[in-house]
């Protein structure tokens, strides 16, 4: 139903009828021919005063509409969401997706439960890409360059029309010169069968593929390790031992999520046993990624060593002869040849103590956990190091448990991600191409510099841009064509794993355009409906039978699997492994001469996210750094070169430095960051877009130029120099911190002996059970009676008692791994606006969950804590008694409550509140209100506003707003719960989900009715390891947080 | 010497006094009443779209009000009917009147009609059409006799007052679950009696900010 209001606004009438009185005052008076003495003004001002409120108050209030459909819609409740399934392609995989929808909007995504790649877990990609469905700035019309070369509106049929000729054109001609740049959306029964006609009809035609998050380097060491084209999974959950080589296998774009949640298997530690089981994960890597972060060791060597420092772990665990060299292997290449060609003499670490003791306590606890062992290297640009990964995990018997190779038909095509576009750009320059057609690619922004195709683009007849937005590339094209986002377009997706999902339509096209697959049988000549293709080739294909079995998939969204499981079959060419053993090169980095380490930006990844304002705002996992980009350096580097980057008042002071290699150099802030390889400089891809509509242009520093054409993401032989220019980035933490910090301290926080993040190594734990009574309150500040689970602070009243629901929260510090997924979703779920760079600058960052990184003990080395803050929702709240309006007040069911339409905004909440998780609206930031109207912000509201909730009201300036347990959830559990005849004052356990936990893949925070019967939370609240965040006070939050627990190795002690 | 003003212009502050708090009392209880929902929304009926009669429909020809309203037990809106439900009848009877020239224009051209809203809660109010008519409350209570209606208009003020009334001391607005639609049906003694039992877990937000407020 669409309720439409009709703008009858008291305000204008009032100012018209002052206007229409003010001019016609003079006109009045001449005619009636009399002068106007002071006691007849104040009558008639009297007079028109009375009129005037006669008038407003008479005014009845604003007409409102209701529309009903025509014909009632199937299935179609209004005030009832509905839920479909879907899914997401990323890179080289799919992610299967449930998304809300409410009378026809999508408004919110969540991970469908079914998807071996989702397990009803989401991501901030998937979170996102709701924001990006109904982005003002997509492109909405065809557009072609007329003859003065500017670009004008078109439209389909002028498109259509061109394309025939186009078509007859090279159908004469078996499509020379005619050449396909693809980004995305690859793995697709559909797609790939296009792929063939098209082939067929113009064979002299060549598709070329490129996608900067393809690691096609790890493919390509696929195919050297196993021969046939496989595909690679980390299993997660069966590994008790896991070593990261510069990987971040958590926060991986396609397989992210089922990382996590299998790593997060063997962390929670919830009983003595559990403390058995528990995995252990080291980190080898010059960055500090999310991985990293959660690393119980880490190992900090330059990415350029870490092919030497595999080679040297592999040599120590087989020359002890600990370990078996597989029969297998011995047909084909020897021991001794195999270590010979590891080149033990060259090795960069044959002398360093350290990183040998790193190795053989590694080497130790390899060998004890034989085939439970899991060595990553998904994210290495490396093959040898690759090639000695899949080695490693072999011999130490992974294949058992911890990763699976599937068949894989569709990455033939993906000829690899570098060298396809070197043989493109050769192509250009030799004149070879006259239509390219772009497709979700964007060329102009993140090909290599050195391949100068915005140089040589011109030797292109013509570029056909196909892509949801306006880019770069568009620029330089002669026609831009508008793409559908995945939730408008049909489109069948394969997984890794083979599993076949469907991508549904879950809206109409919002922007005139057209999906990939329309595209494509387009260019095939295949004059069918995208669904009646899919459905027909499904048929074709004998994946279904009847048209039950295809609703079925359109109702689960995901079918069963395709592709086989590689077994015990694993040929391995030795020849190649061995030549490319023998290719080893060393590169000494050193302060003179550091390496420049291009990472993917977390938020933004590539640059296809920057038009994302949630993304753009959303806090970087390490830096905390919101709105930019800026190269990491240790404080070590920092202190060599007299850097003077730290945290000051509104903002983070950084020093511009200026990075120089050899063809390259760029200007940019440079970030400290505790943990970072001394001789590497950390940057990130996927800002300074020059064309990506109002969000994204012009935000942080394009490193793209430093991008070689081999796809190194690794630039040798940098060199630094002072710039005494300085810039204030905009971060999330710490930036308002009030104690001052001490980077050359070795300790940098100083927490007191009641520290607020809190972490226990799992062997302190098991020689003492009491370790965390450290921690308690002595008792004769404690009460002598417990409050059913714990005891609390002395108190003069009888706590509440609570009959009903009784609703909490606990979020294990273990388990949190700091993927910010938990804050996307609360943004979405709950209407949460962005503010901007000058405003988070200011503090006025509005997310209600933030995860706060603490950084502790040694400085090159720290152990890294991540915590979630968000309302507690304190039994003894302090912000309640200090509201003069009562706008923030207890609930039955223990809830602190904001109440909007009383709030008068005096902050005196925020600032009475201890864990600053208050958030208030400065400004407008809603763009709801019609006091001050920023023009451009309100137009794009007009169609983001069919993002927004419509159970969470809309913020108003001049309101405070905080985390509200997602009420309006509880709510509709309950009005659920009340239809299915269930006790509504009494929800089981797992009856409802606030946004944060339901996204958070690692099961970190959960939340649920303390009164229900095996309550969870209540169960993990009665954990020795649970503890409340500044228990002194006698707050008592209801949200409360669990030890963190690491998995040290004793041996390193 | 005599007296410029006399005694009796002592009493003049005491009544000037009285006169004013009696002004000021009257000018707040005239605000009170006259910007308050009874008075302001109380009566509103506009004209609508269609002259469709209540009154016609349900006490004539005693059609269930769950008939047109089809969601009012399942989601938190009760649901205007659309063109459909209206023609499942009109398509053969009284199809040529003149006042369903609209209701003939929505069907043939595809078009909702544009029913103009009366009741209409106040903004930042959730409202559950379902969980309240499960909970027992006839749908007279908060509509009015709309059976006796010939153009729908606003009974109850719709504020938050207005709702406390009820959500204070539910029991004497809560009927048979099999009476909810029925608008002739009075509670007497013996029912006020079983209420209670009948609706024992019945646990309106009275306190709680949260139950109606997002």
């Amino acid at each position: 139903m669409n309720i439409v209001v009709t703008k009858n606004d008291k305000k204008e009438n009032k100012k018209i009828e002052a206007n229409l009185f003010a001019n016609n005052l003079d006109f009045v008076f001449n005619k009636l021919n009399f002068s106007l003495n002071r006691r007849q003004f104040l009558k008639l001002i009297g007079a028109s005063f009375i009129l005037l409120s006669g008038i407003t108050t008479s005014c009845r209030r604003p007409e409102i509409k209701i529309m009903p459909y025509t014909k009632n819609q199937k299935d179609m409740i209004p005030g009832l969401a509905n839920y479909y399934s879907t899914s997401m392609p990323v890179t080289d995989n799919s992610i299967g997706l449930t998304v809300k929808s409410c009378e026809g909007r999508p408004i919110k995504i969540e991970g469908n439960k079914m998807h071996p790649f989702s397990l009803g877990y989401s991501n901030i990609y998937t979170q996102s890409s709701i924001l990006e469905l109904y982005d003002p700035d997509r492109s909405r019309n065809v557009k072609r360059k007329d003859i003065n070369n500017q670009f004008i509106k078109s439209s389909w049929n002028d498109w259509d029309f061109y394309f025939n000729e186009l078509f007859n054109k090279y159908s004469n001609s078996n499509g020379k010169g005619l050449s396909f740049l693809i980004g995305n959306n690859l793995n697709s029964l559909s797609i790939l069968k296009l792929f063939n006609i098209i082939n067929k009809k113009f064979f002299n035609s060549n598709f070329y593929f490129y996608d900067p998050l393809y690691n096609s380097v790890f493919k390509k060491s696929l195919n050297i390790f196993f021969e046939t084209n496989v595909s690679y999974l980390n299993i997660f959950s069966n590994a008790n031992l896991i070593v990261t080589i510069n990987s971040d296998p958590l926060m991986d774009y396609s397989t992210g999520i089922i990382n996590s949640v299998g790593y997060s298997k063997k962390k929670k530690i919830y009983s003595s046993t559990d403390c058995l089981n528990a995995n252990r994960l080291y980190s080898i890597e010059a960055n500090l990624s999310v991985t990293g972060m959660n690393a119980d060791h880490r190992l900090i060597i330059s990415e350029n060593d870490s092919e030497s420092f595999l080679r040297l772990l592999i040599y120590k665990l087989l020359s002890d002869n600990k370990l078996k060299w597989p029969d297998e292997f011995s047909i084909s290449l020897s021991k001794e040849k195999f270590l010979d060609s590891l080149n033990i003499m060259e090795n960069v670490f044959k002398d360093n103590e350290s990183v040998i003791k790193f190795i053989n306590i590694l080497n130790k606890d390899l060998v004890q956990n034989l085939s439970r062992t899991l060595i990553i290297s998904n994210n290495c640009n490396n093959i040898n190091v690759n090639i000695l990964t899949f080695l490693l995990n072999y011999i130490l018997l992974g294949y058992k448990n911890t990763f699976e190779i599937y068949e894989n038909n569709f990455n033939d095509y993906f000829k690899g991600n570098f060298d396809s576009i070197k043989e493109l750009c050769n192509n250009i320059k030799e004149n070879k191409i006259e239509t390219l057609i772009v497709i979700a690619s964007n060329p102009s922004y993140n090909f290599p510099k050195e391949l100068e195709f915005n140089r040589i683009s011109k030797n292109i007849k013509e570029i056909i841009n196909i892509n949801m937005y306006e880019n770069e590339t568009s620029l330089i094209s002669n026609w831009h064509l508008p793409l559908s986002h995945f939730l408008e377009s049909w489109l069948d997706l394969v997984s890794l794993d083979g599993t076949i999902s469907l991508s549904q339509p879950l809206i109409q096209s919002l922007t005139n355009s057209r999906s990939i697959l329309d595209f494509f049988l387009q260019f095939s000549n295949i004059k069918q409906q995208s669904l009646q293709f899919i459905k027909k080739n499904f048929y074709d294909l004998n994946l279904v039978n009847n048209e039950n079995e295809w609703k079925k998939i359109i109702h689960d969204g995901i079918f069963l699997k395709t592709k086989s499981k590689v077994k015990d079959k694993i040929f391995f060419n030795f020849n190649k492994i061995y030549e490319s053993l023998n290719k080893f090169s060393i590169y000494k980095t050193s302060f003179d001469s550091l390496e420049l380490v291009l990472k993917f930006s977390y938020s933004l990844l590539d640059g296809r996210y920057s038009n994302l304002s949630w993304l753009q705002e959303l806090p970087d996992p390490i830096t905390k750094l919101t709105w930019d980009n800026a190269v990491l350096i240790s404080p070590e580097l920092a202190n060599k070169y007299g850097i003077n980057s730290d945290v000051q008042k509104g903002g983070y002071k950084a020093e511009i430095i200026k990075l120089i290699s050899k063809n390259v150099s760029i200007e940019t802030p440079a970030f400290i960051v505790p943990g970072i390889n001394k001789y590497s400089i950390i940057s990130f891809l996927g800002y300074g877009r020059t064309n990506s509509g109002y969000i994204g242009t012009n935000i942080g520093i394009d490193f793209y130029p430093f991008l070689n054409e081999n796809g190194d993401f690794i630039v040798n032989g940098i060199k630094i120099s002072k710039t005494n220019k300085f810039v204030y980035l905009a971060c999330s933490q710490n930036q308002l911190a009030v104690n001052d910090r001490d980077l050359s301290n070795n300790v940098i926080l100083h927490l007191g002996d009641r520290p607020i993040v809190r972490s226990k190594s799992i062997s302190e734990y098991i020689d003492n059970f009491d370790v965390f009574k450290e921690y308690n309150l002595s008792d004769e500040l404690l009460e002598k009676k417990s409050d059913g689970y714990k005891k609390m602070p002395l108190q003069m009243t009888d706590p509440w008692k609570y009959n009903n629901n009784k609703w909490g929260m606990v979020i294990d510090l273990s388990l949190c791994i700091g993927c910010n997924a938990c804050s996307i979703a609360c943004q979405a779920e709950n209407n949460i606006p962005i503010v901007g760079k000058i405003q988070v600058r200011k503090g006025r960052i509005m997310s209600w969950i933030r995860i706060d990184r603490y950084f502790l003990g040694n400085v090159n080395n720290p152990k890294i804590i991540n915590q979630p803050m968000l309302c507690m929702h304190c039994e003894n709240a302090p912000c309640e008694p200090v509201c003069p309006v009562a706008a923030t007040v207890h609930d039955s069911e223990g809830l602190n409550t904001m109440v909007y339409n009383r709030c008068i905004g005096t902050r005196y909440c925020a600032n009475n509140c201890p864990y600053k998780i208050r958030r208030f609206n400065y400004l407008d930031f809603t763009n709801s209100g019609d006091l001050y109207v920023d023009r451009i912000n309100k137009d794009r509201e007009k169609i983001l506003k069919m993002q927004k909730n419509p159970d969470v009201t809309i913020r108003y300036r001049g309101v405070m707003e905080k985390c509200s347990y997602c009420t309006q959830r509880i709510q509709e559990a309950k009005s659920r719960a009340r239809r299915e005849g269930l006790d509504y004052n009494n929800l089981p356990n797992d009856y409802l989900i606030p946004a944060c936990a339901q996204a958070c893949s690692t099961n970190a925070i959960i939340f649920g009715n303390m009164n229900a019967k095996n309550s969870n939370v209540l169960l993990l609240k009665m954990l020795d390891r649970n503890y409340d965040l500044l228990e002194e006070l006698n707050i008592r939050p209801r949200t409360s947080y669990l030890v963190k627990l690491q998995n040290i190795n004793l041996g390193f002690n | 010497m005599n007296q410029i003003f006399s005694k009796n212009v002592n009493k003049l502050p005491k009544i000037f006094l009285l006169a004013f708090i009696f002004f000021f009392v009257i000018v707040i209880l005239i605000i009170w009443n006259l910007f308050s929902p009874w008075h302001t929304d109380v009566g509103y009926k506009p004209k609508q779209p269609i002259p469709y009669s209540h009154e016609l429909h349900v006490s004539k020809l005693g059609i269930d009000c769950r008939y047109c309203h089809i969601n009012v037990e399942n989601s938190t809106i009760a649901g205007i009917p659309s063109t459909k439900i209206c023609m499942n009848c009109h398509m053969n009877i009284k199809n040529d009147s003149i006042n369903l020239v609209n209701l003939n224009y929505s069907w043939e051209n595809d078009l909702p009609i544009e029913w103009i809203r009366i009741h209409k809660l106040p903004d930042y109010v959730y409202f559950d059409h379902s969980a309240h008519v499960l909970s027992g409350v006839g749908c007279v209570e908060c509509h009015g006799r709309i059976d006796k209606m010939i153009t729908v208009k606003l009974e109850k003020p719709l504020s938050m007052y207005w709702c406390f009334e009820c959500h204070r001391d539910p029991y004497k607005n809560l009927r048979p679950l099999d009476k909810i639609t029925d608008m002739n049906w009075k509670s007497d003694e013996n029912w006020l009696m079983i209420a209670k039992n009948v609706y024992k877990n019945i646990n309106p937000p009275v306190e709680s900010c949260s139950g109606c407020h997002r």
